[in-house]
């Protein structure tokens, strides 16, 4: 009698053999010790791995959803963008220098020149970047108290159900508070040194930059789809589906407000 | 295709897999992150977008270690896995079972490693033939041996650890 190979074996184990296969190769089985007794192995060593596996799982970060990959893919392609714009205009004025090189004191030098400086403030590390959100006061962001020095904020109208709150270079001594609320928009209340921070809105974001010490108090309507709380474009809190999810220094955690550290954070991505 | 859905349905798995076979949370994330970004700027049928999300998120696995300049490999690195509290002795004998599960997909070759872990997240036989590149027909022989090898070395390797205890 001639032996099922193991590969066989195995194939009738994890369902691809087809029906005809499967009827021979289990007949043979039943009448074959040794393929039975190999059969066996090969379940136990399946059920080792299986077990083994397991023991590795930790649950994804709450924070990776498809709009973060579409925001991801879509970073990628102004940088593209940009970086095509320079490349292009540097050639241009390769060629223009070339030509006012052969005429001294041309128009065209002069020109070039200029040009050129432009060019290069556009590599700049600092340069704004070119899909950079305008600066408050935006038409979607209603300041909601400036009244005094202590205290600033804003609220930010959704896009598409989502909000993006964005923390650039956050002093030590900067804590962020978020909580579940009801309403429309999210809300941004800075006091403290925080107060003194920069704000710039755009659909669906906001940018608060060089925070100092202090506390933003986040508001998240429950109702959104999403709200990602990013520090120097690491996620540090997450809002999907009502449930707030919120990683490294957290000071406290809570169903309905997380409280933490935005200063010497762990991002989960 | 329908992005989000295919995100929906196919980011868990891709993340176990990576995490899996790096160890690391953050790179598991990242690179499935960066896996999909792939995919939305190279659209494909539902039916191929998992085969296709496996292989290019395992060849930035295969690049992220080639690109590394740390002595150790990264399937060996082991983290304390967060869970729920568990009481000292629980957490020690888990993270010593966790490193020891490590230690021996490290120690198999890639293709071997691969296949396990696609095999793990239901991949049929044409779709892991498709991903590393062997004939259908060959794909149980392959998977049969890897099974083997990682079932021996994963017994060895608990009988050492129950003797050192």
């Amino acid at each position: 009698m001639k032996h099922v190979d193991e590969g066989t074996l195995l194939a009738l184990l994890d369902g691809e053999l087809n029906d005809g296969e499967r009827s021979r190769v289990e007949g043979h089985v039943e009448a074959c010790e040794v393929c039975a007794a190999q059969l066996a192995e090969l379940r136990a060593a399946s059920d080792d791995l299986t077990a083994a596996l397991a023991l590795l799982d930790v649950p994804a970060p709450a924070s990776a959803t498809a709009w973060a990959v579409r925001r991801r893919a879509s970073a990628r392609r102004v940088l593209f963008t940009r970086r095509a714009l320079v490349r292009a205009a540097a050639m241009v004025l390769g060629f223009a220098a070339v030509g006012s090189a052969a005429i001294p004191d041309s128009p065209v030098r002069t020109w070039a020149a200029a040009a050129w400086r432009n060019v290069a403030g556009l590599t700049r590390p600092n340069a704004e970047p070119a899909a950079a959100p305008v600066e408050a006061p935006a038409p979607e962001a209603t300041p909601v108290s400036n009244a005094t020095p202590a205290e600033a904020g804003l609220m930010v109208q959704p896009e598409n159900g989502r909000v993006i709150v964005s923390v650039e270079s956050p002093a030590a001594g900067l804590v962020a508070r978020v909580r579940l609320a009801s309403g429309p928009r999210v809300a941004i209340l800075a006091s403290g040194e925080a107060a003194t921070a920069r704000f710039r809105t755009a659909p669906g974001r906001v940018d608060v930059v060089t925070p100092g010490a202090g506390e933003l108090v986040i508001d998240v309507p429950a109702s959104l789809l999403e709200m990602t709380l990013e520090v120097d474009g690491r996620v540090v809190v997450a809002m999907a589906g009502g449930e707030l999810t919120a990683s490294g220094g957290t000071i406290n955690g809570a169903r309905n407000e997380v409280v933490v550290e935005l200063a010497g954070s762990d991002p989960v991505n | 295709m329908n992005f989000d859905e295919v995100f929906r349905r196919l980011y868990p798995s891709l993340f176990r897999y990576l995490y899996r076979l790096t160890g690391d949370p953050d790179a598991a994330d990242d690179i499935a992150q960066e896996s999909f970004a792939r995919l939305l700027r190279n659209p494909l049928p539902e039916a191929e977008a998992k085969p296709w999300l496996f292989t290019v998120a395992t060849n930035l696995v295969r690049d992220s270690a080639r690109k590394t300049t740390r002595r150790e490999r990264i399937l060996e690195r082991v983290r304390p896995t967060p869970s729920a509290p568990e009481a000292p002795d629980a957490a020690t004998e888990r993270n010593e079972r966790v490193a020891l599960v490590r230690q021996v997909l490290a120690r198999l070759s890639e293709r071997d490693r691969t296949l396990l872990l696609m095999r793990g997240e239901g991949f049929t036989y044409e779709e892991m033939a498709r991903a590393v590149g062997v004939a259908p027909a060959s794909v149980g022989t392959l998977l049969a041996r890897a099974l083997r090898r990682f079932a021996a070395a994963y017994r060895f390797e608990e009988v050492g650890d129950e003797a050192r205890r």
